[in-house]
Parts: C-alpha cells; sequence; structure tokens
C-alpha cells in the first residue's frame, strides 16, 4: 500500500486562514512537520496534531538557503521510515515562493509515496484583496531577482507586482537587512519603462485577523528612500493608456 | 486567554463584529505588556506595522533602531 503525504498552506493570516480541508489533514496525519511564519500558528498545530516538529531549526541552520532546502527535503522523505501518513504545511500557498517544496516534489518516489498538494491563500491573494486589483485585466508577478536577473520585459499597461525586493541580490542567503544598492538598480531598471514619478506601493500583508497591512505610497523615483524589509512586495499600477499617448 | 486563544477568537470573528474585535485587540494589548516570550515579541513587531497600533510602533522602534 502507497504512503500518504499531503502538503499544503497554512495561509498568511495566521489562524483565519487556514482550510477546513488543511485542518482535516492536519488533525489525521500520523506526523506533522510544519513551517509557518508566526508562533501561535506554530502554538496551534502542536496543539491538534498527533505528533509534529517545527522545520525552523533545519530552516536556519545552514548559511546558504539551498543547503537548508536540501536539509529539509532529505528530513522531510527521511519521515517516511516511521510514518506512513505524513502532512507537511508552509506558510502561505505551498508552492508560492517555496524553494523546498518544489524540490521535494520532484525528489519524491511516486512508486511508494502518493502525493496531495492542497491550495492555501497565498501574500498573492492578500495582495488584491488589500489593492483591490483584479488581475485578469492584465497583471506581470515575478520575483525581484527572477526580474533582475533575467531582464524580463515589462508592459506598462499591466499591474507590475515584484515580490521579496528587499532580498535582490541576496536570494541565497538569510542576511537581515536590505540591499540599498539592489534597489537603485531596481529603480534604474523600471525606469527605462516608467515615468519617475511614476505612483507605487510597497506591501506587506497583515498576519493577524482584523491588524492592517502596510501599504505606502511612493514613487519609482524613490524607491530607495523607503525602508523595505525582507518580505516588502511593490506594486506598480498600470500607465494609463491616454498617459502613454501624451508620452506621460 | 492566552495570545493563542485571542488569536483564535479573532479569527472567528468578522469585520461586523466588531464591539467583540475591540475587546480582544484591547486584551491582546494588555498581554502584550506583560509578556516578554517569543510569541509577544513576534506579535509586537507585527502589529507595529500597523497604523491601528501606534504604541507598538513607538516600542518596536526603540527596541529595533534602525
Amino acid at each position: 500500500m502507497l504512503k500518504k503525504l499531503i502538503i499544503t498552506g497554512s495561509g498568511i493570516k495566521s489562524l483565519s486562514h487556514l482550510t477546513k480541508e488543511s485542518e482535516a489533514a492536519i488533525e489525521q496525519a500520523e506526523f506533522v512537520l510544519y513551517l509557518v511564519n508566526e508562533p501561535i500558528m506554530g502554538q496551534w498545530i502542536e496543539k491538534k496534531a498527533k505528533k509534529s516538529e517545527s522545520l525552523d531549526a533545519l530552516y536556519f541552520s545552514e548559511e546558504l538557503r539551498p543547503n537548508a532546502y536540501k536539509r529539509i527535503i532529505g528530513h522531510i522523505k527521511n519521515s517516511f521510515d516511521l510514518y506512513n501518513h505524513v502532512c507537511v504545511i508552509v506558510y502561505g500557498h505551498p508552492l508560492i515562493l517555496s524553494n523546498a517544496i518544489m524540490g521535494l516534489i520532484k525528489e519524491i518516489d511516486r512508486n511508494t509515496i502518493e502525493l496531495s498538494v492542497l491550495p492555501a491563500i497565498s501574500a498573492f491573494d492578500c495582495l488584491l484583496s488589500d489593492l483591490e486589483i483584479d488581475p485578469f485585466t492584465g497583471c506581470f508577478s515575478i520575483e525581484a531577482n527572477e526580474f533582475i536577473n533575467k531582464k524580463k520585459s515589462i508592459d506598462i499597461t499591466n499591474h507590475l507586482i515584484i515580490w521579496q525586493i528587499g532580498m535582490i541580490e541576496d536570494g541565497y542567503t538569510f542576511t537581515k537587512n536590505n540591499n540599498c544598492c539592489a534597489i537603485e538598480l531596481l529603480k534604474q531598471e523600471l525606469i527605462v519603462s516608467y515615468p519617475s514619478n511614476h505612483e507605487c506601493i510597497l506591501y506587506e500583508a497583515s498576519i493577524y485577523p482584523h491588524v492592517s497591512p502596510k501599504k505606502i505610497k511612493t514613487t519609482i523615483e524613490s524607491l530607495d528612500k523607503t525602508l523595505i524589509s525582507r518580505i516588502t512586495t511593490l506594486y506598480i499600477p498600470p500607465v494609463l493608456q491616454e498617459k502613454i499617448r501624451g508620452k506621460y | 486567554m492566552n495570545n493563542m486563544q485571542i488569536i483564535e477568537s479573532l479569527a472567528k470573528n468578522s469585520a461586523f463584529n466588531f464591539i467583540k474585535i475591540s475587546e480582544l485587540i484591547a486584551t491582546l494589548k494588555n498581554n502584550l505588556e506583560d509578556n516578554h516570550t517569543i510569541d509577544h515579541l513576534h506579535i509586537r513587531a507585527q502589529l507595529s506595522k500597523s497604523n491601528q497600533f501606534p504604541d507598538a510602533q513607538a516600542d518596536y522602534t526603540r527596541n529595533h533602531p534602525l
């Protein structure tokens, strides 16, 4: 009989984003491994699961994140030596900006383990609601290092969402502070396409229910003058067609 | 109520129930005043990002100089 692995997400906003199916997976698994974004969620999992373990220690065990991801993947795979039904829960959506989970999915032996990935609320979903955006009118959403390194072309009539701008040129370590030079690089990249006084929003989703998200209005030229954390996202609204015709 | 019970209760109340939410937030703030565990520091740091909690902002800035 196949062993079973359920991978799910806890959402962003602590207990309020947890779905019924994720809750059931946590309660019914023999073993739950979790990597969540705030301590109350972790305490809740400890209380509800039959047996659980935080992946925090492994996540912070290596200076370079790819090495930490390898250790996490190895640990999850090894848990099947002891348990038949394992649930892995990470914050946000399990497959969004989650290298460890994507790596795990590639390495799972499908001949011995049956895998289910459950959907969950991501920071992207929070941003759409908090900024009142419909992405299907045209939206480009990308991680900051991907945007800078792969020189992605932009259509300025779309919504543009750039994730983890506090981690540019630092995709591999746990460095605490944002890199001001990297923000300057991002700014220069954006000014090629956008008017420098174009408004944008620095956004951070709220991780507790009934607490407001962080939304700071600024302009592209002022990006390097604002404090940016490692979880800040940059949202740039579309440039209106009339402005393009009038050359800004 | 401990912090987990408060967050659980906040999660179960919608914005329509604003009186209950205000009470819960006030209890949470009280807990944070007296409690110095890791979850206290984490919650306080998060609340400091919200304009709803100017006190937390001042406290966080004092403890985490830029």
